[in-house]
């Protein structure tokens, strides 16, 4: 043990102290030399003389032992590579199996992990990102008095009922920007991406946009690789309107053309040049959003007024993040509490409350390097769970090579004892075995690295999620994924070749030489290690098995939920005329006579109109005064849905009291309001809200009908209580923008063309957009659970395909090696059955064993899956007994073929071949 | 790689040979660079006498192999040198190219004799 360790220390100490450690030994045979030589007769100095010439060159003898030192080194290693090749090469099957197990275990790692890479990790590629800071506000209750309105998200935490967001009003920004002396430069940029309409000159279509200030890209330190960028003079009053463009929208609508700075084009109406193109890499901070151009927050408040009749100036509209760059020497606590100090102050200006009111939101400031919250939220969890997925049937496919391996150690001990009797130190050996080891690892793994880039364009084809669901989950092969990849091959590698490796230290070579291995009773021959990995096979792919029945359970339940309404053969677009200039009435008569018109098309049995879409296109919320039910002064929260007449009927909610919205209610008539039964349970506690008074600030109407609890924006949440209200009552407030919503006689397709003729009649440059139907809609929501269903269901069948093949691969070599006691049994007279009930009882012994261990380990497992799941338990019982029926249906599947073979054993063969 | 000045065609040692030699002067105990060479000069009656620049690297050879292992320690006469010595894996080094070499010799011996 000692001699190792100095050996290993020696290996490890270089270079440097091979030369002392020689110099010294050549001082030292130098001395006995010279003593030799005057023990003959010679003085001291002729000794000295005579000895250092017939030692010969000192330096160069230093040399060449060097050299030998360095060349065994390189050499051993190249030769543990040739022979390990050799060794796999040798038997294709094996290393087949175990290069396809480890390329699908180490592909699916490496494929989450270039997700992991683009999502979480990706820093921002701006100048010295570490200075960036993010400020958001956080709040207990519903910052009444200083907010109206938020753009952006704002988050709650399930807990402790917080909220955060980090948008703020404009005022804010430049009470911040102006009074602070801890940023260097501080930017503000909107909180949500609009949708235009530009024109090109050869068409027009529509564009995402961010607003952004003056000193956006000189704040950032992003520069532009053509024309120039935004600067502040840009958002001064009166300016022309510059823009700038992203890379990605250069190459796909300028075509790539270098000239494109200066090129002119129409935004909105109004026209409009592109000063420049932003660098290659850039796509804004938040990574969840590929803006295409880049306007001056000026023109945003300006559209903004002209469109939406909406003054994104006022104080209480919270609708631009803001990011600032420390100066350097300033610390984060320092710049927080200054912030805080001026936060508070721009809030007592807007005409606020005593800073210690609950409501009263509070500052807060987190490094912005890694880009913004919203997809790294929402996504992050997941993609943790997705890793320990993807984590798990890698140990299982290391588990199945080293099961390979161990039984093949078994054949390979003869040439291990040769080489142990031919002088071959142990340690050697077990270097050899470990190098053959992990060069499996790293084939798999280049494997492994095709079988990455093959999943990644598979899922880029099956998510149909919204275009920034889809970046997040390209899969970029960089540095980083290649060094992820590489990593998880050797430390794949070394994890199971360590089994055969020390087993291999601690052979008696002695016995080996002696075929003892068929010798009945000796050790070795129960393959314990090989039933214990086994084991650990089933155990695992259990666990994963339950995980995917529960998430493939949870979404069959979400798309089978009663949403309230009916969702078949219904076909929703949306439009945005405001954005062409319609306002006012021209606008309502715009929505209006698209509504007949659709209505008019044969196969489309009704048509209707809302804000937004009743699921996946968010939601909308304000707050109501009930006189006889409601505090004054104290609203409750309720969501709302702009609506045309038909758009109940068109949805098919039931109607439960009174009468739905028809054309009558106009303008001119009476303000009224449909609300669904949560509303009245919720509010009016059963008692008849017909006839009563809903007052929601300018909103004033009477509640005439209520009708069944519809989904609002969520599938998984149950319908909030919903009020409807006509559009058209609301003159000063006409939506810029509306979903449509048919219901069609057949296949929604075919009336879909029917109906862009019928848009493009009515006005050619008003595009629809978003066409899709009720069905697409969900699915687009259900988005995650779909790729989670997808992705765990796969890995589960793989699991279980590898713990197959390791059953398969040990009880055939275990019947192999217990080839010549079944011939004895057999000869003695034992029937073929008993034989074959004999291999399948040890088969369902270790399966049994991996079952019995996997149902505690799934229990605590799927409790992380808690949150995720819908209308099923984590312990749901149906699922668990089924994964493991499934199992046990497999595997004696498996373990049938081995146990058929040992009672077709012919015992005088098998006696014979001893 | 010997510096015998006398007639040595037969006795172009090969570098493996000369290993096997190291390692059959240590088999009687524990040596130093020194005492290996006086060792195979001695018991080959002055055939083999080896040449430091072949001895340093075969010594490096071995240690590396695992075969000797090498400990700084004093001699007898107060003298500070690198014993090296045997390991178990250079034994069985030994015993395997020792019985191959007897095979050797006498197989050549056998052709090499006159008839008769």
């Amino acid at each position: 043990m000692r001699e190792w360790w100095s050996k290993l220390v020696r290996m490890l100490g270089g270079r440097r102290r091979l030369s002392e450690e020689l110099r010294e030994e050549i001082d030292s045979h130098l001395e006995f030399e010279v003593q030799e030589r005057v023990s003959m007769g010679l003085t001291p100095a002729q000794a000295q003389e005579s000895a250092r010439r017939a030692f010969g060159n000192t330096v160069s003898i230093q040399e060449q032992a060097r050299e030998s030192w360095m060349f065994y080194v390189f050499e051993t290693v190249l030769q543990d590579l040739r022979y390990g090749l050799r060794i796999l090469a040798g038997s294709p099957a094996l290393a087949g199996v175990a290069i396809l197990s480890l390329a699908l275990g180490i592909g699916a790692n490496t494929a989450l992990f270039g997700v992991v890479n683009s999502v979480i990790l990706r820093v921002l590629p701006v100048g010295h990102p570490e200075q960036l800071m993010l400020i958001s506000w956080s709040s207990k209750a519903w910052p009444e008095k200083v907010v109206e309105d938020v753009e952006g998200s704002v988050d709650k935490d399930r807990a402790t009922g917080l909220m955060t967001s980090s948008s703020f009003s404009r005022d804010t920004c430049e009470e911040l920007r102006r009074n602070n002396s801890v940023f260097s430069a501080m930017i503000a940029f909107s909180s949500n991406d609009e949708r235009v309409n530009v024109g090109l000159g050869s068409g027009a279509h529509d564009a995402m946009t961010q607003a952004v200030s003056g000193d956006y890209f000189q704040g950032l330190g992003v520069s532009t690789f053509l024309g120039r960028p935004l600067q502040p003079d840009d958002d001064r009053a009166g300016a022309p309107l510059a823009v700038v463009a992203s890379s990605a929208y250069w190459q796909r609508r300028l075509g790539g053309d270098i000239s494109a700075a200066g090129r002119r084009i129409v935004i909105n109406g109004r026209p409009a040049t592109i000063v420049g193109v932003a660098a290659r890499e850039f796509s804004g901070v938040d990574p969840t959003r590929t803006p295409d151009l880049y306007i001056p927050l000026g023109f945003q408040i300006e559209q903004y007024r002209q469109v939406n009749n909406h003054d994104l100036g006022q104080p209480k509209v919270w609708w631009l993040t803001i990011v600032g760059r420390l100066k350097p020497g300033i610390s984060e606590e320092q710049a927080r509490m200054e912030l805080r100090v001026l936060f508070r102050r721009s809030l007592r200006v807007e005409g606020a409350s005593d800073p210690l009111d609950a409501d009263t939101p509070s500052l807060e400031m987190s490094p912005a390097s890694r880009g913004l919250n919203g997809l790294r939220e929402e996504f992050s969890s997941s993609l943790v769970l997705m890793m320990a997925m993807v984590g798990l049937v890698l140990l299982i496919a290391c588990a199945n090579v080293a099961g390979l391996l161990l039984a093949r150690a078994a054949s390979r001990q003869r040439e291990i004892s040769v080489r142990l009797s031919m002088g071959a130190p142990r340690i050697r050996i077990v270097r050899q075995l470990l190098t053959e080891s992990v060069l499996l690892g790293l084939l798999g793994g280049a494997a492994g690295l095709l079988i990455a880039k093959w999943i990644g364009s598979l899922l880029v084809v099956l998510s149909s999620g919204a275009p920034a669901q889809r970046a997040a989950l390209s899969v970029q092969l960089d540095g980083r994924v290649f060094a992820f990849t590489a990593g998880i091959s050797i430390v794949s590698g070394i994890l199971f070749g360590l089994a055969p490796a020390l087993r291999a230290r601690r052979m008696d070579f002695y016995s080996a030489l002696r075929q003892s291995a068929n010798i009945p009773g000796s050790a070795g021959r129960r393959f314990l290690s090989g039933k214990i990995l086994v084991g650990a096979q089933v155990a695992l792919s259990l666990l994963l098995l339950i995980v995917a029945g529960l998430l493939v359970r949870t979404l069959w339940q979400l798309q089978r939920v009663d949403l309230g309404f009916n969702r078949d053969h219904l076909l929703l677009f949306e439009v945005q005329p405001g954005l062409n200039g319609y306002k006012a009435t021209r606008l309502a008569g715009y929505y209006q006579e698209l509504q007949r018109r659709i209505g008019a098309i044969p196969g489309v049995r009704s048509v209707g109109i809302s804000q937004r879409g009743p699921i996946g296109d968010g939601w909308s919320q304000g707050r109501v005064e009930i006189p006889g039910y409601t505090l004054p002064g104290k609203g409750v929260p309720f969501y709302r849905h702009w609506v045309s007449p038909g758009f109940i009927e068109t949805l098919e909610i039931p109607v439960v009291l009174g009468r739905i919205l028809g054309p009558q209610d106009d303008s001119s008539s009476r303000r009224v309001v449909v609300v669904n039964q949560k509303f009245v349970r919720e509010y009016f506690h059963g008692d008849n809200p017909l006839g009563h008074r809903f007052d929601a600030g300018s909103l004033k109407a009477v509640i005439v009908g209520v009708v069944g609890d519809a989904k609002y924006g969520s599938l998984r949440n149950e319908a909030p209580p919903t009020a409807y209200l006509p559009y058209l009552q609301y003159s000063r407030d006409f939506p810029a923008s509306m979903t449509f919503i048919v219901r069609t006689q057949d296949d929604p397709d075919m009336v879909g063309s029917m109906i862009q003729g019928e848009a493009a009649a009515l006005d050619k440059d008003v595009p629809l957009i978003k066409m899709r139907t009720e069905t697409e809609a969900i699915g687009q929501a259900l988005f995650l659970e779909r790729s989670f269903a997808l992705v765990s269901g796969s890995f589960g069948v793989l699991a279980l395909l590898l713990a197959c093949i390791g059953l398969y691969g040990t009880m055939s070599y275990m019947v192999s090696r217990r080839s010549s006691e079944i011939g004895i049994r057999m000869a003695l007279g034992a029937p073929r059955e008993s034989i074959l009930k004999m291999v399948l009882r040890e088969t369902l012994q270790v399966v049994g064993a991996g079952i019995a261990a996997g149902i505690p380990l799934s229990l605590i497992g799927t409790r992380l899956l808690e949150s995720r799941l819908f209308g099923l338990s984590p312990h749901d019982p149906g699922t668990i007994l089924l994964a493991t029926a499934t199992i046990l249906a497999v595997t004696i599947v498996a373990g049938f073929l081995p146990a058929l073979r040992a009672s077709r054993v012919n015992p005088v063969v098998a006696l014979r071949c001893e | 790689m010997t510096t015998v000045e006398s007639l040595s065609e037969r006795l172009d040692l090969l570098q493996g040979t000369l290993e096997v030699l190291i390692l059959r002067s240590l088999q009687l105990g524990p040596n130093h660079a020194y005492g290996i060479a006086q060792f195979l000069k001695r018991q080959s009656d002055n055939e083999f006498v080896v040449d430091n620049g072949s001895l340093y690297p075969a010594l490096q050879r071995l240690l590396q192999r695992g075969w000797i292992a090498g400990q700084w320690k004093t001699s007898p006469n107060s003298r500070r040198a690198k014993y090296y010595s045997l390991t178990p894996a250079g034994r069985r080094r030994l015993t395997a190219a020792t019985s191959r070499w007897r095979r050797f010799a006498e197989a050549m011996g056998r052709i090499l004799a006159p008839e008769g």
